[in-house]
């Protein structure tokens, strides 16, 4: 009975998410509203962390299984891919270096400063 | 004969199923990155439509039901980050210096190189959310208008990458605070990533999959600012 409540408030979170995205005067997937909304939901402890178990263990086991259909629509761009290949080859690896390198670099300088402020 | 399967919404659902469990399933015997279950789905069922000449307005009659379960997957992240909160209150300073940094500087360098490739707009649209985890960049990707099954092929490309070359990156670059390794990981190469991150250590993974959830929410947040 729990999980059917589970998947009964992700949906309707969802829902609302979508609705509040429509009405917004600029654009923001309803999705991430709706991941908002569970996170206000969690921390004033509206809902209880154990509470939201079975479907949160299930779905964050199995979570790429959802991602399947999104990515098969890739053959209808196959010809996008063809032409493109090595923009997005290229593009994907160097800006996976400079993230990388620009992330690490920034949390080492915050961690030097926070223990300077604490010396 | 062949449509009397095909054109049933449960063609599209059955073998979603059976391709991702073969990729569940072989990802475990091998444990390589490159054996990532997405990948291997994706890449069986198009060559099962391409094979037997299946239009993809089948497959998606099954398909839009597994693709409708996008948004409750991509709430229930705000779940593994309240799951993580202790973690998340005593290095907040660093890990939103660190994603903040990072998305910046993934947008910044997408849209560059994009340009010094004369890259189309649809084409930078759908490669700008690609180091954030899926669920979002599926989002942003529309947002955008970008094309999401683009974005998907791009971000996988880049998890599988970020997974095989996180220890080289970290020597390179010479990270030897754990919280940024994990942030870095996280931010640069989402799930995929992350499963290297957990090879690394498990705070470096707890830490990855938080910055994972941070970094897509900061992506969202700058390409909708400066680009939709």
């Amino acid at each position: 009975m729990r999980i059917i409540l589970q998947l009964s408030l992700l949906f309707v979170l969802t829902l609302i998410g979508e609705a509040i995205s429509s009405v917004l005067p600029f654009p923001f997937p309803g999705t991430l509203i709706a991941m908002l909304l569970l996170l206000i939901l969690l921390w004033s402890k509206a809902i209880k962390e154990e509470w939201m178990q079975e479907s949160a263990s299930f779905f964050s086991r199995y979570m790429a299984l959802f991602f399947v259909p999104a990515g098969v629509e890739v053959v209808e761009n196959l010809e996008t891919l063809k032409s493109s290949w090595i923009a997005i080859v290229v593009i994907s690896l160097l800006s996976l270096f400079v993230t990388f390198l620009a992330a690490a670099k920034a949390v080492e300088i915050t961690e030097r400063i926070l223990t300077r402020g604490k010396a | 004969m062949k449509e009397l399967i095909t054109e049933n919404p449960l063609f599209g659902i059955s073998i979603t199923l059976l391709s991702y469990a073969l990729g569940v399933f072989l990802n475990k015997k091998t444990k390589k990155a490159i054996f990532n279950p997405l990948l291997i789905a994706e890449i069986l069922i198009i060559a099962i439509l391409l094979l037997f000449n299946i239009p993809l307005s089948a497959y998606n009659a099954g398909g839009t039901f597994i693709n409708m379960f996008l948004g409750p997957v991509t709430a229930l992240l705000a779940y593994s980050i309240y799951r993580e909160r202790k973690l998340v209150i005593d290095h907040i300073a660093s890990i939103a210096a660190g994603t903040i940094a990072g998305s910046a500087a993934s947008i910044l360098t997408i849209l560059l190189l994009a340009r010094f490739m004369t890259a189309d707009s649809v084409l930078t649209s759908s490669l700008i959310p690609k180091s954030v985890t899926t669920p979002i960049a599926i989002a942003i990707s529309q947002t955008l208008g970008g094309i999401r099954s683009i974005t998907v092929t791009a971000l996988l490309f880049t998890g599988v990458a970020g997974n095989i070359l996180a220890p080289f990156m970290i020597k390179l670059f010479r990270v030897k605070s754990r919280v940024a390794q994990g942030v870095a990981i996280g931010t640069a190469s989402h799930v995929v990533g992350t499963s290297k991150a957990l090879e690394l250590g498990e705070d470096i993974g707890a830490i990855s999959s938080i910055a994972l959830s941070f970094s897509g929410i900061i992506t969202a947040i700058i390409a909708i600012i400066f680009l939709a």
